[in-house]
């Protein structure tokens, strides 16, 4: 999952596009240092110490990863338990940031 | 049922014959023990587990033949029947069936176990954990055998944990067609029930108002609720920071 994660961050600098996680580790020092390895550079809420509470159970969050695309005014366009594959998720954002690009502009 | 133990022994035993000699004996001891649903089950987690280690360690050549060893629930279907008849009403026997509902996808096999489980636990305290685990049975039966645990059952714990069980089929399986009964369940799941600890996990009225939540507000083009929370450098944000912004909201974890 990381490598597609840290490839859209790369081919999306300057888009109006943005990776936000809920991260669901109970240990925070060992989360930051795992990310640090791993080179997660995207921002996170952390859900606390117990992953089936937080955001998460608010969000009724049944199983990791869950995945949210919302658009640039705030509406859910899709939802996966589970990765659909990074092809799916390319489309879909794509598809989307074009849609929020060409908006910015006639503003 | 009971089953043949067998412990192979390698004695060496040495025995003073003439100035030196050492006699190697082998002495095999048998023993009779219980078998249980419970240890039948767990030894083919064992089983499959360390399969499941040599397949990851293998090279992709050596996994063509390992998938074919791959231990299946089926494997231990006879024995487990066989501990189930013998004692039709036992706590152990409850956890034989939640496996076979679980694991086995035969036709008949699940009747059986629908069946039993219908006219022997319908009165039992302990039969919340198999109702739970009715909800991801992918068989319409299903849908009878959750609706006498919920009114026929006289515990409180079981009745709630067979009525959620009952949503989050439906929810499953017939989400579309079902919806407005699905609310209803949660709902009445919320009133009558919430103080009820759910077989796995927290209280029933937690989990009820969660799915409802979810149903309610997380839906495909609904718009998404805020989330107020800190980063994991500790600072303040709001995902409505990123309004203007496509986002993918990712729930990960590194575990």
């Amino acid at each position: 999952m990381f490598p597609h994660e840290r490839s859209l961050v790369k081919r999306m600098a300057n888009k109006p596009f943005a990776i936000l996680g809920v991260n669901g580790d109970p240990d925070l020092a060992q989360a930051n240092k795992m990310s640090d390895e791993a080179d997660v550079s995207w921002r996170s809420f952390w859900n606390g110490p117990d992953p089936g509470a937080g955001i998460a159970r608010s969000w009724n969050v049944s199983g990791w990863p869950t995945l949210y695309l919302i658009d640039h005014e705030g509406v859910i366009r899709n939802k996966w338990l589970g990765s659909p594959g990074d092809e799916e998720l390319d489309l879909a954002i794509n598809q989307l940031v074009s849609v929020a690009a060409s908006a910015a502009h006639s503003d | 049922m009971k089953r043949l133990a067998t412990y192979t022994l390698l004695a060496v035993v040495p025995l003073l014959l003439g100035s030196r000699a050492i006699v190697a004996e082998e002495a095999t001891i048998e023993s009779i023990e219980e078998v249980t649903a419970e240890k039948l089950i767990s030894e083919y987690r064992q089983h499959y587990s360390s399969w499941v280690q040599k397949y990851q360690a293998a090279s992709a050549g050596e996994q063509e033949a390992l998938i074919r060893e791959m231990p299946k629930a089926e494997n231990i279907a006879k024995d487990l029947w066989e501990v189930i008849e013998a004692n039709p009403k036992s706590p152990d026997t409850l956890a034989g069936l939640g496996f076979i509902l679980g694991e086995i996808e035969k036709r008949q096999t699940r009747y059986r176990a629908l069946t039993l489980l219908t006219e022997n636990f319908l009165e039992s305290e302990d039969a919340g954990s198999a109702c739970a685990q009715l909800q991801s049975v992918p068989d319409r039966r299903v849908l009878g055998v959750l609706e006498a645990f919920m009114t026929e059952s006289p515990h409180r714990t079981v009745q709630g944990t067979a009525r959620f069980a009952y949503a989050k089929w439906l929810q499953s399986y017939r989400a579309k067609k079902s919806a407005a009964e699905i609310e209803a369940c949660l709902e009445q799941v919320a009133e009558d029930y919430a103080d009820v600890d759910h077989a796995y996990r927290g209280n029933l009225g937690d989990l009820a108002k969660a799915n409802l939540f979810e149903i309610r507000n997380l839906q495909v083009g609904m718009k998404a609720p805020d989330i107020e929370g800190k980063d994991m450098d500790g600072v303040p944000f709001k995902l409505s920071d990123y309004r203007g912004k496509v986002v993918f909201l990712d729930y990960w974890a590194h575990w």
